[in-house]
C-alpha cells in the first residue's frame, strides 16, 4: 500500500464564483448540450466492452477488483458513442461534448492513457494500481445510476 | 512522489488527483487556482457492497396464520439469546445519506449561515471512480453525522454551474469551511477516505 505526499500550494489572488443570489437562467435552448441518456443501447455496450477486452490485454492493463466500476465505465462509453459518434471519457466534464468528440483528446483509449497508461475512469489498471483486478474479460453488471 | 506544480488542470496533464486550494471570497473576481498535482495509488476502500440487511424486527407472521391449529413449538420455543445486539436500523433506509442538490440550492447552502464543513460531490452518471467516491461519502456521512454536510450535484445535470466551478475531472470534491476566511479545498479523482477525514478536521 503506497500513498502520496499531500502537498498543496495556496493562491491568494483568488475567489471563486458562486454567482449571484438569483442562479442564472437556463440558456439550454441557445445552445446544444449534449446529456447522458438514461440507458446506452445494448449494441454499443456490446461494442465497447470487447473493446475495452481487446484493449485491456493489447496494453497489458487489467480491470478493476469491483466490476461495477468497469461496467459503468463501459456504459458511459457507449452512451457517448451513441450520442457523439465517439467513446468520449464519462469520467470529465466537457464544455462542448460535441467539439471535444471531434477533436479527440478524450476519446477512448485518450492521450494519457495511450502514452502513460494511466486511466483515470480506473477502466484499465496498471498492476502496481491497488485496485487492479488480475482479469481481462469482463462481464456486464446491471447498475444502477447514482 | 514529488508534488509538482502547475496552473488549472487541462488536457494532458495528471488526472489522478488534483489538489487545488482556492480562496474562496463572497465577491470573487478572478479566479486563480495554483494546484499541485501529484501521482497517488490509493489504499482501496473496503470494497464491500452496502447491503443492508433484509430482517426486520417484524413479528414472525406465521404465528398468527392458523389461529385454530396452535403449534406447540411455537407457543413453547425457548426465548432467544441476542448474540450481538442489533443494529439500530437508523441508516437503513431507502434514501442515501449524501443527498443530490440543485445548482440553485448549493448556492444558497454556501451563502447560508452554517456551523459545519461543506463537501461537495460534482459527479456523472457513468462516471466509475464516482461509484467509488459515493461509497466513501456515504461513510463518512454515517461518522460526522451532523458534523459534517455532505451533498453531490449531478455535472450532467447542473451543467452551467459545474462548469463555473471549474469541474473537469470527475469526481470532483469541493471542501468549503464554514468560516468563509479559511481557503475551500477541491480534490479532483478518487481520493482515500482518510484524507477526506484529514482534510475536514485539519483545515476546515
Amino acid at each position: 500500500m503506497t500513498t502520496g505526499t499531500l502537498q498543496a500550494s495556496i493562491s491568494y489572488g483568488v475567489g471563486f464564483a458562486i454567482s449571484s443570489v438569483a442562479a442564472p437562467p437556463r440558456r439550454l435552448r441557445h445552445r446544444h448540450v449534449t446529456l447522458a441518456k438514461a440507458e446506452p443501447t445494448d449494441k454499443s455496450v456490446e461494442i465497447m466492452r470487447k473493446f475495452s477486452e481487446q484493449y485491456a490485454r493489447r496494453s497489458g492493463t487489467y480491470f478493476c477488483v469491483d466490476k461495477g466500476v468497469t461496467s459503468v465505465v463501459i456504459k458511459g462509453l457507449a452512451d457517448h458513442k451513441d450520442a457523439l459518434g465517439a467513446p468520449l471519457c464519462p469520467c470529465r466534464h466537457y464544455d462542448d461534448k460535441a467539439a471535444e468528440a471531434t477533436q479527440g483528446f478524450w476519446n477512448c483509449p485518450c492521450v494519457p492513457m495511450r502514452e502513460r497508461k494511466e486511466c483515470h475512469c480506473m477502466l484499465f489498471l496498471t498492476l502496481d494500481n491497488d485496485f487492479a483486478g488480475k482479469e481481462q474479460v469482463t462481464v456486464m453488471t446491471n447498475f444502477k445510476a447514482l | 512522489m514529488p508534488a509538482a506544480f502547475s496552473p488549472l488542470p487541462h488536457a494532458g496533464e495528471k488526472s489522478t488527483i488534483t489538489v487545488a486550494i482556492a480562496k474562496f471570497q463572497e465577491r470573487p473576481t478572478t479566479m486563480q487556482i495554483a494546484a499541485s498535482i501529484f501521482s497517488f495509488t490509493a489504499t482501496p476502500p473496503p470494497l464491500c457492497v452496502c447491503h443492508f440487511p433484509s430482517k426486520t424486527n417484524l413479528p414472525n407472521s406465521l404465528s398468527s396464520s392458523k389461529p385454530s391449529l396452535p403449534s406447540p413449538l411455537l407457543s413453547l420455543s425457548p426465548p432467544r439469546k441476542l448474540i450481538c445486539r442489533p443494529p439500530s436500523g437508523k441508516y437503513v433506509r431507502e434514501d442515501y445519506l449524501v443527498k443530490k442538490y440543485s445548482a440553485a440550492e448549493v448556492q444558497e447552502l454556501v451563502k447560508g449561515e452554517r456551523n459545519v464543513p461543506l463537501i461537495i460531490d460534482f459527479y456523472a452518471t457513468w462516471c466509475g471512480p464516482c461509484i467509488l467516491m459515493a461509497q466513501e461519502l456515504e461513510m463518512l456521512a454515517v461518522e460526522y453525522e451532523s458534523n459534517a454536510l455532505i451533498l453531490k450535484v449531478d455535472t450532467d445535470d447542473e451543467y452551467e454551474f459545474a462548469r463555473d466551478m471549474q469541474v473537469r475531472g470527475l469526481p470532483t470534491l469541493y471542501f468549503i469551511s464554514p468560516d468563509p476566511s479559511k481557503d475551500a479545498i477541491r480534490t479532483e479523482g478518487l481520493i482515500p477516505i482518510q484524507m477526506m477525514r484529514d482534510i475536514i478536521d485539519n483545515d476546515m
